[in-house]
């Protein structure tokens, strides 16, 4: 007990005696030139970001001076871009707000040491490899690590892609990514850029590049980031640093039906709202989620956070062309006995309510009358009693189809091919399937309340309760057996006017970047 | 048509199949128009009863009655998905299949969460208050203090029902006398009393369920996330009306402040909270916060709680204590811990709390180095336990090291507490988000100033007088007021005679305004329901 009480005194002292340029300067020349070249290289870039002249001699000690007197008086933002560029790695807000105390009761160089000192040994854990620093400034980054990782697009990964390969047209911006083993940003190689806007098979072994810090941009965030990491980095640059975050604000279903979400959802989601509550603007994908999103922001006040401008941006409607090649297979897959076809699009996640649909078609084979049911989609979390569900029926002979992967050939020739499609889904930010039936010109029945009687709007939907099993099944029987009622839905699908991608990702770039800056 | 007065003493208690029939007709008298007579067979009995009910749910398959159905059959409430489930396969089935769909269901929940020897009484058109956390805890921190003032002058008034919830945490029950003292006659010096400090007992009570019926479910805690479904199932599908208190955001809102399974755990608590009537917040703030919560839910169709403000009282702090005010310092136990040299005559602040990022302890121990570099001579004492914030305790040893004179004091009595506050110059809590702020309200009841946060509850708590407010977040704001407290007496005589001049709410106050904003209005609608003459024993 004694001994570690004496311990940890001696450390208290070292830590004081520590807080001098000598002892500065000292730790940085000896532990390895390759480590004093490194430190000595960010400290020039760090200069060189605050607009301040490298020194031309003197090597460790005036570069330390000249560091000092450049960050004086230290405040968020300097000290963001300090921990930044001297760390090789975005700080969190702690870090950040502990280095401007540290400056103003125990000098500057205390300020400094959290950046550079990453362990009692430095030789052996802090000798590198110290990847370079760049500083970018001024430029509108937009932030796409995910969406570069993967190949087959959900929801979100579309509207990321069809919006920044339109930015990237007609603007210039400055893909990113994450690196692998810490949290600090780099610049996305070409072959990865590619792969963001437009899919494709995966980038072998980037080179990550250069750790990127950026000051003075415009941080557009397209996608949903939940790791922690990047979450918690974010939060720190909006909230502390020169660069302005702006986010794309899909849905807030953790928080409004967090009964359908998988169990490590919430607490991803929360941490990515806490970066949020520091961004200028969120740009929904339609007017129901930004009554969400700005139910939520109502709420910042409260702990004294003015919170973002949340602005709906509603998704676009445009068709996809299939080809009558496309169209013959997909009809020799999909039709079957002549029967008239009830699709279903959208993974089984409970949200999507794909029970009540195999209920309410029960209901009405029963009933005796005739058709198929397909559905398009994956199997998700918690979708066993779907799948279970599913193949009773078809122990019973009914005519139901489950495919779980199609591509956009197969996926568009169904919604042609349909009667009518089906989404009563409790929750959604836009509800994707919907307007892709009504631009293929198939009516939809889908549920009576957000964003699926927002995007329905303009017509070719039976609106529904989706908690009403009968309300559900009785839409079907309508769609099934009046013809003239389904040929008025699919012309009202057919005049509807029509929003393309092309309007959207030029109506959200206004919105998270409205002063232009980069352009 | 209340079942509470019914003996529940089965015929032959460890007989399943009798349990089953004791519960099967307990909700027969509420489903049926008849109850069929009883048989002395149980099995018969239950076959009977089973199958009238099966044909008094094909008649009339509302969720409600499948719900209540579901809920005798296993002695444990239903999911949503387990009524959703049942209702459909009821539909399709042949009506003579319906009574094995039930059963089938029913058994595969009593496997989960029941006990086949469970025995039910229901509950109908009553007010239960659902206690289970504070019933079967000895922890006494803001929530179990709110349920602890409250419940017992509610049941001085009004006929209310508190619940706990079975081992297996399938349904309610009944407190047994232990749990009833925890909530009735609580006294905050007791630690330990023969068993109370043991959560994992089970009573003996615990087969025997309640099962609401078109009652008013009051919700004073945050449910735990083992029962959180099934209170949404309580409030989606059944005819019980769910009204709560609603006390912070925390988790939603500061994600970043809080343990990574927080969020987990308020979101579940969201999924039974969004089918409430009505919540009151214990502050405009947190009111405020519930409202917001409340207009997300028009995009899922739903129209979300009615939120009112009803304000917890500042006697709040020093009410529960047993007797008047602090008795004189006594040998201080910790002294043997102080590292500083410093003047024991010299003014000392006092924090209270926690050590939790959101409770800005860095922040007080930035400022009061600012004012000791200054010159500005004052000792500086924490006092609290709990969170493990080593950055705070490694900023504080350095500081001991240079001879700050700062302490951590842990493990006092709530006597050593209030003599500590009542004794400083002032204390601080600049916490960044608080549903209510205890130790605001504490050191006014003490007649000491406090420095606290401008915005959310605690400015709300400071609004009548004795406090000065400052941005958390804004390290010069938080020096500044220290330094005035410590350098200048004119404010501080400012302050304490603000704090006397204070009229506070009581706790009857308080009990009385939440049942009106919080009970009645739900009451008015329930039929068959209201306050009866005269009031049972407690438990």
């Amino acid at each position: 007990m004694k001994g570690t009480r004496l311990l940890a005194e001696l450390n208290l002292r070292r830590t004081d005696a520590r807080n001098t340029v000598p002892a500065l300067v000292r730790d940085i020349d000896r532990h390895g030139a390759h480590r004093r070249r490194a430190l000595q290289d960010r400290m020039g870039v760090l200069l060189a970001a605050l607009a301040v002249p490298r020194p031309a001699a003197g090597g460790t000690r005036a570069l330390v001076d000249a560091v000092i007197t450049a960050l004086h008086p230290l405040d968020p933002a300097k000290a963001w871009l300090m921990l930044g560029v001297l760390g090789g790695r975005l700080p969190v807000a702690d870090d950040v707000v502990n280095v401007v105390r540290l400056a103003r009761t125990d000098g500057p160089v205390a300020a400094i040491r959290p950046a550079i000192w990453s362990g009692p040994t430095p030789r052996v854990l802090d000798a590198g490899p110290f990847r370079p620093v760049e500083v970018i400034s001024g430029a509108v980054l937009v932030d796409v690590d995910h969406t570069a990782k993967v190949d087959f697009a959900t929801g979100i990964q579309r509207v990321t892609r069809e919006s920044v390969r339109r930015w990237a047209g007609s603007h210039e911006v400055v893909f990113v990514g994450w690196h692998e083993d810490r949290p600090a940003l780099r610049r996305l190689t070409p072959a990865e850029a590619r792969r963001a806007c437009w899919g494709g098979p995966a980038v072998a072994d980037p080179d990550p590049g250069p750790i990127l810090i950026p000051i003075d941009c415009r941080y557009l965030l397209p996608e949903l980031a939940t790791e922690p990491v990047r979450t918690g980095a974010l939060l720190s640059l909006a909230q502390h640093s020169s660069n302005r975050l702006a986010v794309i604000g899909y849905d807030m279903c953790p928080i409004t039906v967090p009964e359908t979400c998988g169990p490590a959802m919430p607490a991803a989601f929360a941490r990515n709202l806490a970066a949020v509550r520091y961004a200028d603007a969120v740009a929904t994908i339609s007017e129901a989620a930004a009554v969400e999103y700005r139910g939520w922001a109502a709420m910042l006040p409260q702990i004294g956070i003015p919170g973002p401008l949340v602005t709906a941006c509603v998704l676009p409607n445009e068709g996809a062309e299939v080809s009558e090649g496309a169209l013959a297979a997909g009809a020799d897959r999909l039709l079957v006995g002549g029967l008239p076809m009830v699709l279903v699009v959208g993974s089984h996640e409970p949200r999507k309510n794909h029970l009540a649909i195999l209920h309410a078609a029960e209901l009405l084979w029963r009933r005796g009358l005739a058709f198929s049911l397909t559905f398009i989609g994956g199997n998700s979390w918690s979708s066993d009693e779907f799948v279970h569900r599913l193949q009773a029926l078809q122990l019973r002979g009914r005519p139901i189809e489950s495919i779980s992967a199609a591509d956009d050939d197969l996926l568009f020739a169904g919604y042609r091919l349909a009667r009518f499609t089906v989404f009563p889904s409790f929750n959604e930010g836009f509800g994707l399937p919907v307007v892709e039936s009504i631009a293929c010109g198939t009516p939809v029945i889908t549920s009576d309340f957000g964003s699926m009687r927002e995007i329905t709007a303009d017509g070719g939907a039976l609106l529904v309760d989706p908690r009403d099993d009968h309300a559900l099944a009785a839409a079907m029987h309508t769609l099934l057996t009046d013809d003239a009622e389904l040929e008025r839905l699919a012309k009202q699908a057919r005049g509807r006017p029509v929003r393309t991608w092309d309007d959207y990702a030029d109506q959200v770039w206004q919105i998270l970047n409205p002063e232009g800056v980069g352009q | 048509m209340s079942a509470a007065a019914e003996p529940l003493a089965p015929a032959n208690p460890t007989s399943a199949r009798a349990a089953l029939a004791q519960r099967l007709r307990a909700v027969a008298a509420v489903l049926l128009d008849t109850s069929p007579t009883p048989v002395t067979a149980p099995e018969r009995d239950a076959a009977t009863m089973l199958a009238e009910i099966a044909r008094a749910l094909i008649d009339d398959p509302r969720n409600e009655r499948i719900w209540l159905a579901l809920s005798g059959i296993a002695g444990a409430f239903p999911t949503r998905d387990e009524v959703d489930r049942v209702r459909r396969r009821i539909e399709l089935a042949d009506p003579d299949e319906v009574a094995v769909v039930l059963l089938e269901q029913g058994m595969a929940s009593v496997g989960e969460s029941g006990s086949p020897l469970a025995h039910v009484a229901v509950a109908t058109g009553r007010v239960l208050v659902d206690v289970d956390f504070t019933a079967r805890h000895d922890l006494h921190t803001g929530i179990q203090r709110v349920v602890r003032q409250t419940v017992p002058l509610w049941h001085a008034v009004h006929d209310i029902l508190p619940v706990a919830w079975t081992a297996g945490r399938g349904a309610m029950r009944r407190l047994d006398e232990i749990e009833a003292r925890r909530i009735h006659d609580w006294s905050a010096d007791r630690r330990t009393d023969g068993g109370l400090d043991d959560p994992d007992r089970i009573t003996e009570l615990d087969d025997q369920i309640v099962i609401p019926w078109r009652c008013v479910i009051v919700m004073p805690e945050v449910p735990q996330m083992d029962i959180a479904p099934r209170i949404a199932a309580i409030g989606a599908c059944s005819n019980n009306r769910l009204v709560a208190v609603g006390h912070d955001a925390i988790p939603l809102l500061s994600a970043d402040t809080v343990d990574l399974e927080e969020p987990r755990k308020f979101m579940t608590y969201l999924t039974a909270l969004k089918f409430a009537d009505r919540i009151a917040g214990v502050s405009r703030s947190s009111t405020a916060e519930f409202a917001a919560y409340g207009s997300m839910l028009s995009s899922q169709g739903l129209p979300g709680p009615a939120t009112v403000a009803v304000p917890l009282p500042v006697e709040f702090a020093a009410a529960d204590d047993s007797a008047g005010p602090p008795s004189p310092a006594a040998d201080d136990p910790n002294a043997a811990d102080e590292t500083t040299t410093e003047d024991p005559t010299r003014p000392e602040v006092v924090v209270v709390g926690s050590h939790d990022a959101r409770k800005n302890h860095l922040a007080v121990l930035h400022a009061a180095e600012v004012l000791w570099q200054e010159g500005v001579r004052f000792r500086l004492s924490f006092i609290g336990s709990g969170g493990s914030n080593q950055e705070f305790l490694r900023r504080l040893r350095l500081l001991q090291h240079r001879g700050r004179a700062v302490r951590l004091r842990t493990g006092l009595s709530d006597a050593q507490l209030r003599r500590a506050v009542a004794d400083a110059r002032f204390t601080v809590f600049p916490s960044l988000h608080e549903g209510y702020g205890l130790p605001v309200a504490e050191s006014i009841a003490l007649g000491t100033p406090v420095i606290t946060t401008f915005y959310g509850s605690t400015a709300e708590i400071a609004e009548e007088g004795g406090a000065i407010t400052v941005d958390p977040r804004d390290d010069a704001s938080l020096t500044a007021a220290m330094r005035q407290l410590l350098t200048t007496d004119t404010e501080i005589d400012r302050l304490r005679a603000e704090i006397e001049r204070r009229r506070e709410r009581s706790w009857q106050d308080y009990a009385d305004e939440l049942w009106d904003a919080l009970v009645r209005p739900v009451l008015r609608d329930a039929p068959g329901s209201g306050d009866v003459e005269g009031h049972p024993a407690a438990g």
